[in-house]
């Protein structure tokens, strides 16, 4: 069974995606229009359709530098969702082990990651290793934060239900825990996802020798800032796509929530 | 202390109710019993239940009737093994088939596979205990929804499927806490008719609870009535007329005496 998406909803929200839409389209043209106008020079300010001339002109390097990224992104993300379902278990099953986590997890995300990455790189080397560690470090969080309160907000009729049947834990989690923290989950991974790519091109500023962030340092030296912008835009929209992609994902896994509204047929 | 009765809850224990497959179960259905013994119990040292006795046995409709917090979900828990009870005994043969006040029903799972959930979860293989459900669906109204999902089902279908559940874990004897009470009266009244109309198909013992006058008499064989918390059963009536046609009580002059009777007793 799908997602009963009715007509009226669907459009509804592509109404609404036509705001952000039309108001980035409108900063563009305004910011097009003042550089040409004001002839601003292109190392201090370039024009939209520089950058997407420099993204298009650009596009062998920028693509095998994306590639690196990529790859370190979609590792640590991987990473952080198994140890974040991990470390959720262990606190849901035993107290002792979440009164001690729990708040060693928020003070950890206090700790400046930025800071952090330079140790890293000392220990790590310049390769992919610690990038994905830094990726890790910041996606897991709201990951495992999530999966954690949606294992512990589990109602305790459908615990005491399934301790009736006998169920043993494993199927509690199969039949019971995981499903209804599933919505929890997708909650926390959009919120993940939202810096995953970032967390990446950071991390490779501070060391490598590839990736978009080293792609981006090199343009920033050469003061060729339309291909600085042009990295962006790229970290703006793979990010952007990834926040659809989990939604999408969350709407097919997350089916029986879905159609609010609908009543009840028969009776 | 418990005691037990019989091989069919070797094992099973006061754990919870057992599942076999409800096949065998419902043959062995007329040896199958409950019967509570002065259980007791306090929460935080104040006493809920005292000392109350109580048996249903057989394919009898008994009513447990009392008002809201007396401890009729409490009796319920400590029948099925949810929770000790300070004294006491309870003894049972045959499983136990408990339906919550609440729907037990999964959002996520489809109707057939809330129902058959005790099964699977007990080993059984999904194609064999939906073949066994199957048949239940027509028997008990609700063919056609097999596939939907709960949110698609109103309360009286949920109700349906709920009782469903309970009665794939066992056919015996049927523990039904405030079956009804959370539905519009109209509904509420058409479930009753069902679950007389359904009860006389499948020929099972029910222990229901309620705390509404005219839905014990309307159901029941015999009916506890029980005091207000510490309680105890206070009034053990039979209720005997139209025992084989209980749908046609509500319009008789039987059914104000037996009402007056018990408003009297409360
Ligand atoms: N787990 C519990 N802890 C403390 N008090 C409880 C607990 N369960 C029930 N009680 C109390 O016991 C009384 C009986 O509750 P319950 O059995 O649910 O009543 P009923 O089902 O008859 O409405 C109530 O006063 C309730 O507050
Ligand atoms: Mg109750």
């Amino acid at each position: 069974m799908k997602t009963v998406l009715t007509g009226s909803n669907k459009k509804r929200r592509w109404r609404d995606a036509l705001y952000p839409v039309a108001t980035v389209v409108a900063v563009v043209a305004v910011w097009e229009l003042i550089v040409r106008a004001a002839d601003v020079p292109a190392y201090l300010v370039p024009a939209p359709s520089a950058i997407a001339l420099a993204f298009v002109s650009d596009f062998g390097l920028i693509a095998s530098h994306a590639r690196a990224t990529m790859f370190e992104a979609a590792v640590g993300l991987s990473l952080s969702v198994a140890i974040a379902f991990g470390v959720a278990m262990l606190m849901d099953n035993f107290p002792a082990v979440r009164k001690a986590l729990y708040p060693l997890l928020i003070m950890s995300q206090t700790a400046p990651v930025i800071a952090v990455a330079p140790i890293l790189i000392i220990w790590f080397g310049f390769g992919a290793l610690p990038k994905v560690v830094i990726v890790v470090l910041m996606c897991f969080f709201p990951i495992c934060v999530s999966l954690t309160d949606g294992f512990a907000e589990t109602d305790k009729d459908f615990l005491d239900y399934f301790h009736l049947i006998k169920a043993t834990r494993l199927q509690v989690y199969r039949h019971l825990k995981i499903p209804h923290a599933l919505p929890y989950f997708f909650a926390g991974l959009k919120i993940a996802v939202t810096y995953t790519v970032m967390a990446a091109v950071i991390a490779e500023w501070l060391g490598g020798n590839e990736g978009i962030g080293v792609y981006m340092l090199r343009a920033k030296q050469s003061f060729a800032l339309d291909r600085m912008f042009a990295a962006i835009a790229l970290v703006v929209a793979v990010s952007l796509i990834l926040i659809a992609l989990v939604d999408l994902a969350a709407r097919r896994v997350v089916y029986w929530k879905a159609g609010a509204g609908e009543g009840g047929v028969g009776e | 202390m418990t005691c037990f009765d019989g091989a069919a809850s070797v094992g099973g224990g006061r754990e919870g109710c057992q599942i076999v497959p409800a096949r065998e179960s419902k043959n062995a259905a007329k040896a199958a019993f409950i019967e509570a013994r002065s259980v007791r119990k306090s929460f935080d040292g104040v006493p809920v239940l005292d000392g109350v006795s109580m048996r249903v046995s057989g394919s009898e409709t008994v009513s447990i009737l009392g008002p809201s917090g007396c401890g009729k979900s409490t009796l319920m828990n400590i029948i099925t093994g949810l929770i000790p009870a300070d004294g006491g005994d309870i003894c049972f043969a045959g499983r136990i088939g408990y339906m919550q006040q609440k729907d037990m029903l999964l959002p996520w799972k489809t109707i057939m596979a809330n129902v058959t959930l005790p099964r699977i979860i007990g080993g059984a293989d999904r194609r064999e205990a939906e073949a066994e459900a199957s048949p239940y669906f027509e028997m008990f109204g609700i063919e056609g929804y097999e596939n939907k999902y709960p949110r698609e089902l109103s309360g009286g279908m949920r109700r349906r499927a709920s009782f469903l559940s309970a009665f794939l874990i066992s056919g015996d004897v049927m523990l039904l806490d405030e079956p009804f009470g959370a539905l519009d009266s109209i509904t509420r009244g058409r479930m009753q008719r069902w679950l007389i109309d359904v009860k006389r198909k499948v020929g099972v013992a029910i222990m229901l609870i309620t705390h509404d006058v005219e839905e014990a008499i309307l159901l029941s064989d015999r009916v506890y009535l029980m005091s207000d918390k510490p309680s105890r059963v206070r009034d053990e009536i039979e209720v005997d007329f139209f025992a084989d046609e209980k749908s046609r009580r509500l319009l008789s002059p039987e059914f104000m005496e037996y009402k007056k009777r018990i408003l009297d007793s409360l």
